[in-house]
């Protein structure tokens, strides 16, 4: 059996009188790569920020690594990338390498480890010329690279995603697919909100499709299962072609 | 002018405040704040006039009422949560509401006016020099300790968040040091400029730095060089010291514009 590395119960979460998540339970294993789909206004991103703590819940439970999500000691072990619009100062007057090596700092490591961190993700991510750049001067795909060398840089035993690719070209996104397959593949679990339905089929081993007081998750190989949740969710007749 | 010693006072508690209010206002530029530097300003005014009805020090009775702004601006934040600005609105409109009613009550304010709204580097008392080293060392020590959890969340807020840092806790504390910059820089720059002081220098840092703690030093260096010049034009030329000091600080920011281009 494999480790839970997130567990969601039963939550539910209304904005003022709208209820946007209705009872949704679902555990995340060590190794996941989970795909959320949905429509618009579905409530994808507010159980992403749910699911990190990043608004309180109105009701349920979610444990991160076993622990409470609101009073968990092991937030060192996620990641997050967003949509970087939403939440990235992109004009922020600093370096590539002063992000990544002062955001490790923030996060209890001493200069030393955090410099060689710095050094090792600027590295694997294949961004050396850019590390004395200011972030601010790169391309949306240069910065997409940054943003990935940060998360990675504290060896995350989960990243969380949220539209990660808004934005950015197509040589960069598959860029970005093919980086966190690799993580994936090393044992890293990853929990993606996205609109892009082909990337998730693509790339993902679960797809959980959210919609009006529906939530159904299926393994990336249950297609007429699938079909069935997307069509509920989108109203249309959905139909997609499993990788 | 260093034979006098209101000189002495003027000039060390301006370098201080050279070297404090740029390393606090590159966070607040960064972290798009500049409207709370003015705000609180406005609400230091209602504590100096205040201050000269009780008698008491006119730098304690504005640092008590700017917290007491902060505190106000939490307070209103968390009712207006998509509408952060409207509690910046609320909180200048009162300071300056209050500062005006204060002064229909006050006959001793109204002859230093001037130079507490513009700045004077006659007025800094040894009490003034003591409270504004108290303070400086506050700031220095809190950013000292948090540079990097500041750095963390005012460039990704969410993802620091997620990561465990306590962003609600720094980003109030980060808000009661700007009240603090505001009220050691009173005195010499005055209520109008104080906010000037965080934000030109830094923006001129900005055009040349190349990497965030350049941004800081330039930003330091920038400020102290408008700082002593400016007091210097204070005292020969006879001017309100806070004018001198950012009219030349502009005029550094806009020759290096001129010479190096919008980055």
């Amino acid at each position: 059996m494999k480790d839970k590395i997130l567990e969601v119960k039963d939550i539910s979460f209304s904005y003022q009188k709208s209820q946007v998540i209705r009872n949704i339970s679902f555990d995340i294993l060590k190794g996941d790569y989970i795909g959320i789909i949905g429509p618009n206004g579905s409530g994808k991103t507010t159980l992403l920020k749910l699911c990190l703590g990043l608004i309180p819940l109105q009701s349920g439970e979610i444990k991160l690594f076993g622990e409470d999500i609101q009073k968990s000691t092991q937030r060192k072990k996620i990641s997050y990338i967003s949509q970087k619009s939403n939440s990235f100062n992109i004009s922020f007057p600093a370096t590539v390498a002063e992000v990544i090596n002062s955001s490790i700092i923030s996060l209890g490591y001493d200069k030393k480890s955090a410099s060689k961190m710095t050094d090792s993700a600027i590295e694997k991510i294949g961004i050396e010329k850019l590390k004395n750049k200011m972030i601010g001067d790169l391309s949306g795909g240069e910065q997409q690279k940054a943003f990935i060398a940060k998360a990675i840089a504290t060896s995350p035993e989960i990243i969380f995603l949220d539209e990660p690719t808004v934005g950015i070209d197509y040589g960069s996104e598959q860029f970005f697919y093919n980086t966190m397959h690799q993580l994936n593949s090393q044992g890293v679990t990853i929990f993606m909100v996205s609109h892009d339905i082909s990337a998730v089929t693509s790339y993902t081993n679960k797809i959980a499709c959210v919609g009006e007081n529906t939530f159904h998750i299926h393994l990336n190989d249950e297609n007429l299962d699938m079909q069935q949740s997307m069509t509920n969710i989108y109203g249309n007749n959905m139909s997609f072609i499993a990788h | 002018m260093l034979e006098y010693a209101f000189m002495q006072r003027a000039l060390f508690a301006g370098i201080l405040i050279a070297a404090i209010a740029p390393f606090i206002g590159t966070f607040v530029v960064v972290r798009r704040m500049s409207l709370i530097g003015d705000s609180l300003s406005h609400v230091a005014l209602s504590g100096v006039v205040l201050a000269a009805i009780l008698g008491i020090s006119p730098v304690i009775g504005a640092l008590v009422i700017t917290l007491a702004g902060a505190f106000f601006i939490f307070f209103l934040k968390e009712r207006y949560k998509s509408y952060e600005e409207i509690s910046l609105a609320v909180i200048m409109s009162a300071g300056i509401a209050l500062a005006s009613v204060l002064m229909g009550l006050s006959t001793d304010i109204r002859g230093n006016f001037l130079s507490y709204l513009f700045g004077s580097i006659a007025t800094i008392t040894n009490l003034d020099i003591i409270l504004i080293i108290i303070m400086s060392a506050a700031i220095l020590v809190f950013i000292s300790k948090n540079y990097y959890k500041l750095f963390h969340m005012s460039f990704d807020e969410e993802g620091a968040k997620a990561m465990g840092i306590n962003t609600d806790y720094i980003g109030r504390v980060f808000i009661i040091l700007i009240a603090l910059t505001v009220v050691i820089s009173m005195r010499i720059v005055g209520i109008l400029l104080i906010s000037s002081m965080m934000v030109i220098p830094v923006a001129a840092a900005m055009q040349v730095a190349g990497s965030f703690k350049g941004t800081i030093i330039t930003a330091v260096v920038i400020a102290v060089v408008s700082m002593i010049t400016g007091i210097t034009a204070s005292f020969y030329f006879d001017i309100p010291s806070g004018g001198a000091i950012v009219l030349i600080s502009i005029i550094i920011l806009v020759t290096i514009i001129l010479f190096k281009g919008r980055r």
